[in-house]
């Protein structure tokens, strides 16, 4: 039997072609070029004794652990042109679980437009501009005689608070006291927060806060009782912040919207979002002297 | 038609048996039916495909071809004196001479005996019944001859490693035996083995798959447009005939090799009549291949298949068990064990009643699948799918056309355990009822057309009633079968449907659910359109094809860093080309497959319009795998048998990442930066815009056949990926590495038959 004369030599043509196709092997890489060089996360408090921002190289892992940085980060004023230099700290989560917040005890300023610009030696750079938002009068809660599961403990057990001139609720945290049972704590309180910001109703010229603070009592009580102890309720505040004016679009996104990389950010050449907020703490009940 | 031999095709979806022949034989009022079966005399084995012939002696011709349980049939008939003729490829023809006009209704069985030189000296004319080029309107037919021919790291040919040949087919890596149609997901390729529907036969490890080239008699591949005789799939039809045992004596064969070891045995139970065959196969490859592969390759497969086959007749019962098991990590590095198992039990009887020439065939099966995750005892998820199935098919001949129609009625349970992988469907076990019909005919319109029309109706007990109609349609514009215009066209739906993470490449766990849409079950629309034609010893055939496909379950995106997330509603449209080549001389075999494929979803998430403005998106699902390129070559000389097989595949899609951090939820002030460390965030571009890279291989492999003297000794040498190519299979965008496919990959089988 006698094969096509042209069968063997194309065959071997075509073999050839396909063992020569082995050199053109090229290495993949599935990282996208980009300009996008940090992450930014925080807010900017003019309430606040001291200002926190997460700052982070993007990483090319999921993995975490100690990612050095080199940066400057400064914020600008933009009204003065008077620029602070902040403190880095390494903040510790967890195990192999780190994260570079930067820091300034510079007070920042209700109504003032800030420029936070993070800058590698080589020049990369990420900036965020960010407008604080106005002052409002601290709210005045209803005045409590008693905040107990006690059945001597007559009040209502819904407190309102009303927050008075302002457009954006940033935040409502009840804040509760408690003297921790456990004796080993590291702390004589233990703090056990309620977020209300999501209930609250608009009014004419803010908001009004709805508080159902002896569900709160009834859910501390039930994390120790299941221990066997009885914790000791010592002083309920009330957190309230006010946002600027992107905070409303903010708010609204679910976190999975909130998460896309393009979506909540106002950093430029980066990711994240640097908001900018007036908080108060209001006091409601009780003495905090305990914890002392 | 005079002077003429003309054949009619088989008629595969909606007709169990052939389709008649044209006749131009004038009409009498006493017509003769005349049937029978074709087997191979040496194991008692139906031959499918063989061509039956009458010829009278004014040489008007009437034929057909017998289906694949070897029975045809020949009606009407008028009185008279015929030459009758049966042929096949590889088998001495069979003459005779028959008198026919009483009985009216005769049955003739012919055992047909292998020619010993026939592979070299036969010249094939009229239609080929297999091989790639025999694409007609998505219908391929796969003998296991076609199977032996590529390069396979076992002792023999398998369905797996040759369907992968095929451009209508897409594999994703050589690990997880996910074979996408044509745009379609495996979950919605409908599997059958003797008529028993089986979800996952597929092994983990991809050239293989429950069905090895010495069990199986014949598959009927339905790429799409498939008829109505199969429901409940939205994609396309793998229609798999297991061979029955041995009729005449025992025999059996052994085989090893480094992948995975098998024996065979099979033999008459009542001689003649009554034949039992058994097989099972286990893999080694998670032993062997630290020193074969100086690499881990943890996977785990085995399966076994017995069936008890009895002949009679007009007919023919079968009784068949089958169990798979699959087991492994598809990645090396990933602590996830991927685990399912199948198990089919059932029984078909396929007969023609006495005295009306109908042609009955009736299935009842058992069949299960169960998919887990995790440590074997402590697994992360499970799903389970159950499925009884009764049916029951006639096809009545009427003049020169069929009539066939079909009854059957299932009931799904599915049960799973998704632990919040998928948040809108977390915990189940439900009963899904279903039955229904359906009705077709041939309609051989003139000697140039055939026009196969076909309705089924589903009624769901929890689903909308469905209509799907269906068209399958044949032209021979010269009246010659080597130029040949086929089209098919049709509505699909699937009620129960397989979902998995198509997010994450390196997982096959499929559960088995209902509809996630309420009552909107997952509906396809196909057309086709192709073109057969005969050169020579060339056959090319060339097909486009397109699919809509609507209520797809896809993965909501999302770019928090997690495996659980919720299903959104998908429309998918598939566009493709399939073309093939194939070439013939003597014992030389050459094919070259060309496929192109355009798949895009369209899905609409609340977050698209967020991120991109437009909460429609569209966007290449991960198995869109535009460029297909195969090519197989192989020829037998003597003992020996030599075949290379070269691969190449553009790159699939995958979402590019462009980074990682962590971040803080600001809403609320509920968590701040000194005091939490926020959610690990994976930072994406838009879903699936990226390209992996293109993956090419080049397989070979020899056989040489040692005749002892009581059993033939095969060696089987070959090596898997012969330039050493490292392949990506899929990146891990979350450990930064990739992972590739097998690398060169050398392998000795030995397999010992009775002879």
């Amino acid at each position: 039997m006698r094969l096509p004369a042209v069968i063997v030599p194309s065959a071997a043509l075509v073999l050839l072609a396909l063992l020569g196709l082995s050199a053109c092997e090229t290495t993949f890489d599935a990282f996208e070029e980009n300009d996008r060089y940090f992450s930014i996360t925080g807010y900017l408090d003019a309430g606040a004794d001291t200002q926190f921002i997460r700052i982070e190289p993007l990483r090319d892992s999921l993995l975490l652990g100690t990612i050095p940085i080199e940066v400057e980060v400064t914020l600008e004023h933009l009204a003065t042109g008077v620029k602070k230099t902040w403190n880095d700290s390494l903040f510790r989560f967890a195990d192999e679980v780190y994260a570079h917040n930067f820091w300034s005890a510079e007070p920042v300023q209700p109504r003032e437009t800030y420029r936070l610009e993070v800058r590698q030696p080589d020049g990369i750079t990420s900036t965020a501009l960010v407008t604080l938002p106005d002052t409002f009068p601290t709210p005045i809660p209803p005045q409590v005689l008693c905040m107990s599961l006690h059945p001597y403990c007559l009040e209502s057990w819904v407190l309102s608070v009303d927050v008075k001139g302002i457009k954006n609720l940033a935040a409502a945290t009840a804040v509760y006291h408690y003297l921790d049972p456990d004796p080993l704590a590291a702390s004589k309180c233990g703090i056990y927060k309620v977020p209300y910001w999501r209930e609250a109703t608009p009014t004419q010229d803010g908001f009004r806060i709805r508080i159902e603070w002896r569900r709160d009592l009834e859910a501390i009580a039930d994390i120790w009782t299941a221990h066997g102890r009885v914790p000791f309720f010592a002083n309920f505040d009330l957190f309230v912040a006010v946002g600027n004016d992107e905070w409303p679009a903010i708010a609204q996104l679910d976190q999975e919207t909130l998460f896309l990389p393009d979506v909540a950010t106002n950093v430029e050449h980066g990711v994240g979002f640097v908001g900018g907020v007036l908080s108060k703490n209001v006091y409601v009940f009780g003495t905090k002297l305990l914890c002392e | 038609m005079p002077g003429s031999l003309t054949t009619r095709r088989l008629s595969q979806q909606a007709l169990l048996l052939v389709g008649a022949m044209l006749s131009a034989l004038p009409v009498f009022a006493q017509q003769v039916t005349l049937h029978g079966q074709i087997t191979d005399t040496a194991n008692g084995q139906p031959l499918q495909g063989a061509h039956v012939v009458l010829e009278n002696l004014l040489r008007n011709v009437q034929g057909t071809i017998s289906n694949e349980t070897g029975h045809y049939e020949l009606t009407p008939i008028p009185p008279g004196l015929y030459l009758f003729q049966v042929t096949y490829i590889g088998y001495t023809t069979h003459l005779d001479t028959l008198r026919l006009g009483d009985p009216l209704d005769l049955t003739i069985d012919v055992a047909m005996t292998r020619s010993s030189d026939a592979l070299d000296e036969v010249v094939v004319t009229g239609e080929k019944e297999s091989g790639a080029a025999t694409l007609k309107a998505g219908l391929q037919r796969i003998r296991p001859r076609d199977m032996r021919r590529i390069p396979t790291p076992g002792p023999s040919g398998d369905l797996a490693g040759y369907l992968q040949t095929l451009p209508s087919v897409v594999s994703t890596g050589d690990r997880g035996g996910q074979l996408f149609i044509r745009g379609g997901t495996p979950s919605q390729n409908l599997i059958l083995v003797d008529g028993m529907l089986i979800y996952q036969p597929f092994h983990i490890l991809g050239f293989f798959s429950a069905f090895p080239e010495d069990l199986v008699s014949n598959v009927d591949l339905y790429a799409g447009g498939f008829g109505a005789r199969y429901t409940g799939r939205v994609s396309s039809v793998i229609d798999v005939t297991m061979r029955g045992g041995n009729t005449q004596r025992v025999e059996g064969s052994a085989s090893i090799g480094p992948f995975l070891t098998g024996v065979r045995v099979e033999g008459p139970v009542k001689k003649g009549s009554t034949s039992l065959l058994g097989a099972m196969r286990t893999s080694l490859i998670e032993r062997t291949a630290p020193s074969l592969l100086g690499q881990d390759l943890p996977l785990t497969f085995s399966d076994w298949f017995v069936k008890l086959q009895r002949e009679k007749d007009n007919g023919r019962c079968s009784a068949a068990v089958m169990h798979t098991y699959d087991r492994g990590r598809i990645d090396v590095d990933r602590d996830e064990i991927f685990r399912w198992s199948n198990t089919v039990v059932g029984g078909q009887c396929t007969g023609f009643t006495p005295g009306s020439g109908t042609l009955a065939n009736a299935n009842a099966a058992l069949s299960y699948v169960g998919n887990a995750i995790g440590a074997a005892d402590r697994p992360e998820r499970t799903a389970h799918a159950w499925r009884i199935n009764l049916d029951v098919n006639f096809t009545y001949p009427l003049n020169a056309t069929n009539i066939s129609w079909g009854t059957f009625l299932r009931a799904d349970n599915l049960s799973y355990d998704l632990r919040e992988q998928f948040q809108n469907i977390n915990e189940e076990d439900g009963v899904l009822l279903e039955m229904g019909g359906y009705v077709g005919t041939e309609l051989a319109l003139d000697d140039h057309l055939d026009l196969i029309p076909s309705l089924a109706l589903t009624v769901p007990f929890d689903h909308p009633i469905g209509l799907e109609p269906r068209l399958r349609l044949r032209w021979l514009p010269w009246g010659n079968p080597k130029q040949e215009l086929n089209a098919a066209a049709g509505v699909y739906r699937q009620t129960s449907i397989g979902i998995s993470d198509e997010r994450d490449a390196g997982s096959v766990f499929t559960a088995w659910v209902s509809s996630p849409f309420g009552t909107k079950p997952t509906r396809a629309l196909h057309a086709l359109l192709g073109w057969n034609q005969q050169v020579g010893p060339f056959d090319v055939a060339a097909e486009g094809y397109y699919k809509r496909l609507n209520n797809l379950p896809v993965p909501l995106w999302s770019t928090i860093a997690r495996f659980t997330t919720s299903l959104a509603p998908a429309d998918g449209t598939v566009w493709g080309l399939d073309t093939r080549l194939e070439y013939q001389w003597k014992t030389l075999y050459a094919y070259v497959g060309y496929g192109y494929t355009w798949t895009q979803y369209t899905a609409a998430q609340d977050n698209f319009g967020v991120w991109f403005g437009d909460p429609v998106q569209d966007y290449h699902p991960p198995h869109d795998r535009r460029h297909h390129v195969n090519t197989v070559v192989s020829w037998t000389w003597r003992r020996f048998a030599a075949s290379l097989r070269w691969q190449f595949g553009s790159g699939l899609p995958y979402t590019v990442p462009f980074g990682f951090d962590s971040l803080v939820p600001l809403p609320g002030l509920e968590e701040s930066p000194q005091e939490s460390y926020g959610n690990p965030r994976i930072l994406f571009d838009r879903p699936y815009e990226g390209r992996l890279s293109t993956y090419h291989r080049l397989d070979a492999a020899m056989e040489y056949a040692l005749a002892l003297s009581v059993a033939a000794l095969t060696f089987r040498a070959g090596v898997l990926n012969l330039y050493g190519r490292s392949n990506l299979f899929y990146y891990d965008v979350f450990n930064i590495r990739r992972v590739d496919q097998l690398p060169l990959t050398p392998y000795l089988s030995l397999r010992l038959t009775t002879l």
